[in-house]
């Protein structure tokens, strides 16, 4: 009886183990899948359109000139990133050490949650939010004629991710052990010194991945920067310019395409750069954290 | 969307299907003709989006049986088709002009195709070239995902296609709706766009274009410079009763009226 009981359990851990072995292995298949499938649908245009072309062209002309020039859209994405990223990284590393380090407990219990709800705002809201509200002000305190910038993209896509570095910086730091924090007051260490010399050090890995996850969402970020940034494919180096990002590239144009085409085929191209581009963050950022880890 | 007629069962049409997708201009009008053509005469029409493109592409991979497109169907299209056996027909269902409209600010109040080409390509950067204050303009231009875009492109920023280079400059804004361009050249200043005849709101101004208002009776009598076809295409031997029945109705005095309620203007 009770030998048959331990049969039961080790066919149950069999299947469960099995069973998650599955997902992990479905996961790494499908992300083959679709890389598979963006290779398969861009090959017709790296095969008929010069390379060096493409990534040094300066002009995006799909329809009219057959030019796809991938300059503008890289300059537009790095421009509405780099901003994103100026203005996410000091306002979210920053909440999160009020969170964790000096809100009162009450105060905290209310923030986070808070804070974690806004990550769930539809892209499109933010979208929305961007022309109604920031635009306009934009507008108005630049003197520009129109609101539909770079800068624009660049503070409602730091907004957006803000919650991810926000929560999880938070956690990082909230996972120091407290006897650090002990012993560095302990050794004469006023607060601001434990928190910027023991406990931002502690928690460096986990901000570094809080900082790339929110990355990932700003580059890959399409809907928002669709609606807001304008769209104007030139090369320019203002925040307070229109930019066109590849993501907005690829959603706009997608539907009118000849499909097979050249054009089409164009898009997929540029989608492949982006899913390099952020398969590239992602692994910088992991090499970066086990390296912390280690050390 | 999909709805099934609810009425007793001697509709001619009753247990028959038809699948419309294309592009985004015709989606309004061509739910409105399902309706009606279903309240009438039974069946079931589901009509989808997707865009001109998307819906000669289902016409050719046989998803669909009408394909809506605010464009001609390119040559690269009409041979894919060809090779799927496909002898494609085309029909012109409605007209639709094109306004060309500016921030209130703005004080020009007629541009001619010629200028408008200049402005579009940033020949002319300044509303004091034509005739306005000096100030900046600021080009809206739709994508080449739309249809009203490509029209626009072709007919005035390439002057007819004789000037078949000339592209949007690459200043231009690219907004993705009507109703986008509508909100942006109201709520900015020195902003010059076009939109379709069926989003004109009392509080745009309007610019004449070569000294012509644009509505429904000077883009019938095609006094009005900007004003295009809208298509559907179908698969001439393949199609079926309901199909020819829908083509039917739209063509028809009713269909052509529902167009001009959404804003188009009917072929007769």
């Amino acid at each position: 009886m009770a030998r048959l009981k331990t049969r039961l359990r080790d066919i149950k851990s069999f299947i469960i183990y099995r069973f998650v072995f599955l997902n992990g292995i479905i996961s790494i298949i499908v992300l083959g899948l679709i890389l598979a499938f963006l290779i398969a649908n861009s090959i017709r245009f790296f095969l008929s359109y010069p390379i060096l072309e493409f990534l040094t062209g300066q002009k995006w002309s799909p329809t009219v000139l057959e030019k796809f020039g991938f300059l503008p859209l890289l300059t537009g994405s790095l421009l509405v990133t780099f901003g994103a990223i100026v203005i996410a990284i000091p306002l979210g590393i920053g909440s999160a050490i009020y969170i964790g380090e000096l809100a009162p407990r009450a105060v905290r219990e209310i923030l986070k949650p808070i804070i974690e709800v806004l990550a769930t705002i539809p892209s499109v809201v933010i979208g929305f939010i961007g022309i109604k509200l920031l635009a306009p002000i934009i507008k108005d305190l630049f003197n520009l004629s129109i609101g539909l910038t770079a800068l624009a993209g660049s503070v409602m896509l730091a907004f957006m991710s803000l919650p991810t570095i926000i929560s999880i910086s938070e956690d990082a730091i909230n996972a120091v052990p407290n006897r650090y924090r002990h012993a560095s007051v302990a050794l004469g260490a006023t607060k601001w010194e434990t928190t910027y010399r023991t406990v931002i050090p502690s928690a460096s890995s986990g901000i570094a991945a809080a900082v790339m996850l929110g990355l990932g969402r700003i580059v890959g970020e399409t809907m928002t920067v669709l609606m807001i940034t304008g769209n104007s494919p030139r090369i320019v180096f203002s925040w307070l310019q229109p930019v066109r990002t590849i993501t907005a590239t690829i959603a706009a144009e997608m539907g009118e395409t000849v499909q097979g085409g050249l054009h089409y085929s164009s898009l997929f191209a540029i989608g492949l750069i982006l899913f390099l581009i952020t398969f590239l963050i992602n692994f910088i950022s992991d090499r970066f954290i086990n390296k912390i880890r280690e050390s | 969307m999909v709805s099934e007629s609810t009425k007793d069962a001697s509709l001619p049409y009753d247990g028959q299907e038809l699948v419309i997708s294309g592009s985004t201009t015709l989606l309004q009008v061509s739910e409105a003709w399902a309706s009606a053509f279903m309240e009438k005469y039974g069946g079931t029409i589901i009509v989808n989006g997707g865009g001109s493109g998307g819906g000669i592409a289902d016409l050719i991979n046989g998803v669909n049986e009408i394909a809506n497109a605010s464009r001609q169907i390119k040559d690269e299209e009409l041979e894919a088709a060809k090779d799927a056996g496909l002898d494609v027909q085309e029909y012109i269902v409605l007209y639709d002009g094109i306004a060309v409209i500016v921030s209130n600010n703005v004080t020009v109040e007629n541009l001619t195709i010629e200028q408008l080409s200049k402005i579009y390509t940033s020949e002319i950067t300044n509303w004091k070239d034509v005739g306005g204050d000096d100030t900046e303009i600021i080009i809206t231009a739709r994508d080449s995902s739309s249809g009203t875009g490509e029209y626009f492109l072709e007919e005035v920023v390439q002057l007819g296609k004789t000037m078949e280079n000339n592209d949007y400059s690459e200043t231009a804004l690219r907004l993705q709706s009507n109703a986008d361009v509508v909100n942006q050249i109201k709520e900015n200043d020195n902003a010059v766009g076009y939109i379709g005849l069926g989003y004109l709101e009392e509080s745009l101004k309007i610019v004449k274009v070569e000294g012509i208002e644009p509505s429904v009776d000077t883009v019938k009598d095609n006094s009005y410079p900007i004003s295009r076809g809208l298509y559907i295409y179908v698969p001439g031997k393949e199609l079926t009763e309901i199909g020819q029945a829908y083509i039917n109705f739209v063509l028809s005095d009713e269909g052509q009226d529902i167009g001009l309620e959404e804003g188009f203007v009917p072929l007769k």
